[in-house]
């Protein structure tokens, strides 16, 4: 395909799940160099499958043609991450400072990847942040606890975004540099961080509260806002009471399908012998009194510990 | 209805509520989820002093968890009578545990007669929030406890394992007592604790470790019982003990036996809803033209073959759980 100058056959392979002819179809496009541009970007920018696009953009990487750089920096809006961090690996690879504000940008991405492929192709290029506030950005890319706890440098922005990452150890460990540098304008987001959903980050969260100067009484509001899982005793009752057996399901109970199962059966050979009204009749007040039973036991279920 | 009512109560004018001499209302307001209203329902309930109580006694019995965290914390605020005991009481039976904080701490910030015997009974409490916080007020007060087995449990509260591992064995009853019911973080520490100080009284918490819900802590466990006087060759009968994770085997045939299908669904198997439904739809189909019994009848040894099956897929399923 190289001798023939295949270039849509190439970009077929690129889909294939097998690593290692994918990388070389990579390779094979990146040498036939800049006829395989526009071909690529295409498949980059339009092609459903992902594979495609992620192959185009390393194929891209590897051409170096300085026509592709606008439309990778399109891409770096992409809703895909893996897609993001691919064109933020792939922008290192050009020596065109038209791409610096583009990775610098990346580095407030949502997604650690991203942030930690903007912050290592920034290193490739020679970056070397112009102010203090983009170097704490920087240095949130590379997750440089230790740079980050420098009291000297202003890091509050980027460690309160770090409190709303996906990832628990990131969110524990920008908590625990805030706690070493105790600032009093940490302490919105600190309140916010006693009601995560990780224990251990509440937990943490509630130390550097204090020592940002939380007042104490504040804590049991903030750690009352963490999710809580206890399930709802009204919606129990409620399917218990429609469909007799599902309310135990609702909470865990595994015999609530059983009961589920056999309400089922029960009613409907009711129904053949005695009736509609007699069936009914028979049926309620047990349905009443498992609702009950449901509402109860599940009122009853203990309040996790935070 | 109640929560209708609220939001239309939050827009109105706190003022007008004020002139009302409308406490209730103005007492529901400080549990809003906006602090500023909180703020303002607070400013505008100092004001009336203690005729305010009835409706803050009332809220903080009745009202919703937001609503009590904000009379908890207006009455920390404000010097009312007989706070002190209202507090203590709460602490005494409330579930909601942010609520228990939230009176221990207001408790522990009076600095009232009623607070220490409460602030004591707190470092022993099972919720590491109210035992720090608890430990917390107590030095704060100045008040570090004086007798032996209330110290250990300060220093278990506030942490300090490094003093903990220095007590030896006369920390082993309240090590045991905060292991049982704690939560995970705080029983790998105490385990650490007892590998570290090679206490031979600790076994029994060893024992409880290995056959703890947490594998995590089991493993930790097996060096701290090794340390602890437990011989190698009793750590597998121990940790077998532990509480399986897997689906249980007995509801797993059960279901099959009964209901064909949803014992396999019990154990995670998709395909366990759409065997069921055939089997529903043969024997339904069946009973039809033979009638209630026969159709259960003759399917009943197949589903009891299957339930042994379905016993057997479930027990190797909780074996893996190691």
């Amino acid at each position: 395909m190289i001798q023939e100058k295949n270039v849509d056959g190439l970009i077929h392979v690129l889909a294939v799940t097998n690593p290692d002819l994918q990388t070389a179809a990579v390779h094979a496009l990146g040498k036939l160099g800049t006829i395989a541009t526009d071909p690529l970007l295409e498949a980059a920018k339009n092609k459903k499958n992902r594979l495609y696009r992620l192959g185009a953009i390393s194929a891209l990487a590897e051409i170096k043609d300085r026509r592709s750089v606008p439309h990778l920096i399109q891409m770096l809006n992409d809703p895909g991450s893996e897609i993001r961090w691919q064109v933020t690996i792939a922008l290192g690879e050009f020596d065109d400072p038209v791409i610096i504000p583009s990775l610098v940008s990346a580095l407030r991405d949502r997604d650690k990847y991203v942030r930690y492929g903007a912050a290592a192709s920034l290193k490739k290029t020679g970056y070397v942040p112009s102010d203090p506030d983009e170097a704490v950005w920087y240095y949130a890319g590379f997750q440089d606890w230790d740079k980050l706890q420098d009291r000297s440098i202003s890091a509050l922005p980027p460690l309160v975004f770090l409190l709303d990452d996906p990832d628990r150890e990131i969110r524990l460990n920008a908590i625990k540099v805030l706690s070493k540098r105790a600032e009093p304008a940490a302490a919105p987001a600190l309140i916010q961080s006693l009601g995560d959903e990780d224990r251990d980050v509440r937990w943490n969260a509630m130390f550097a509260a204090e020592r940002c100067g939380v007042p104490q009484s504040e804590l049991p509001r903030g750690l009352y806002s963490r999710p809580h899982v206890k399930k709802n005793p009204l919606i129990a009752g409620f399917l218990n009471f429609l469909l007799p057996g599902l309310g135990y399901g609702y909470i865990g109970k595994w015999w609530g399908i059983m009961i589920f199962q056999i309400d089922i059966t029960v009613t409907v050979w009711l129904f053949k012998i005695r009736g509609e009204a007699d069936t009914y009749s028979l049926l309620f007040p047990i349905y009443l009194l498992l609702a009950i039973h449901a509402w109860y036991i599940t009122k009853r279920l203990p309040e996790e510990p935070p | 209805m109640a929560d209708l009512w609220f939001l239309k109560c939050a827009n109105a004018d706190i003022d007008r509520l004020k002139k009302r001499s409308d406490t209730y209302r103005l007492v529901s307001l400080l549990g809003h989820s906006d602090p500023v209203i909180r703020s303002q329902a607070a400013d505008a309930l100092s004001t009336f002093g203690d005729t305010a109580l009835p409706a803050l006694i009332n809220a903080l019995h009745f009202g919703t968890v937001s609503v009590r965290l904000g009379v908890i914390d207006f009455l920390g605020n404000n010097n009312l009578p007989h706070t002190g005991t209202h507090l203590a009481e709460i602490f005494e039976h409330e579930k909601v545990p942010e609520v228990r904080l939230a009176a221990l701490i207001t408790l522990g910030q009076s600095g009232g007669t009623d607070a220490e015997p409460v602030l004591l009974k707190g470092l022993r409490d099972k919720n590491r929030y109210i035992r720090y916080s608890a430990a917390k007020a107590l030095a704060r007060l100045n008040r570090i406890p004086d007798t032996l087995p209330d110290l250990i449990y300060f220093y278990i509260a506030c942490q300090d394992w490094g003093t903990i591992r220095t007590m030896d064995s006369d920390a082993t009853g309240p090590l045991m007592d905060i292991y049982s019911g704690g939560d995970a973080d705080t029983r790998r520490a105490i385990l650490s604790v007892l590998k570290d100080t090679k206490n031979k009284t600790a076994k029994q918490i060893c024992q409880n470790a290995l056959q703890d819900s947490d594998s995590r802590l089991r493993w930790n466990a097996i060096g701290a019982s090794m340390n602890c006087g437990i011989s190698m060759l009793q750590l597998p009968r121990f940790a077998a003990g532990h509480k399986r994770r897997g689906p249980d085997p007995v509801a797993a045939a059960l279901l099959n036996f009964l209901f064909l299908g949803l014992g396999y669904n019990y154990i995670g198997k998709w395909w366990g809803f759409p065997v069921f439904m055939t089997y529903m739809t043969i024997i339904v189909l069946a009973q039809l033209m033979t009638g209630p019994f026969l159709p259960y009848l003759v399917a009943s040894p197949i589903t009891a073959l299957l339930a042994i099956h379905t016993y057997g897929w479930a027990v190797r399923i909780s074996e893996q759980d190691v």
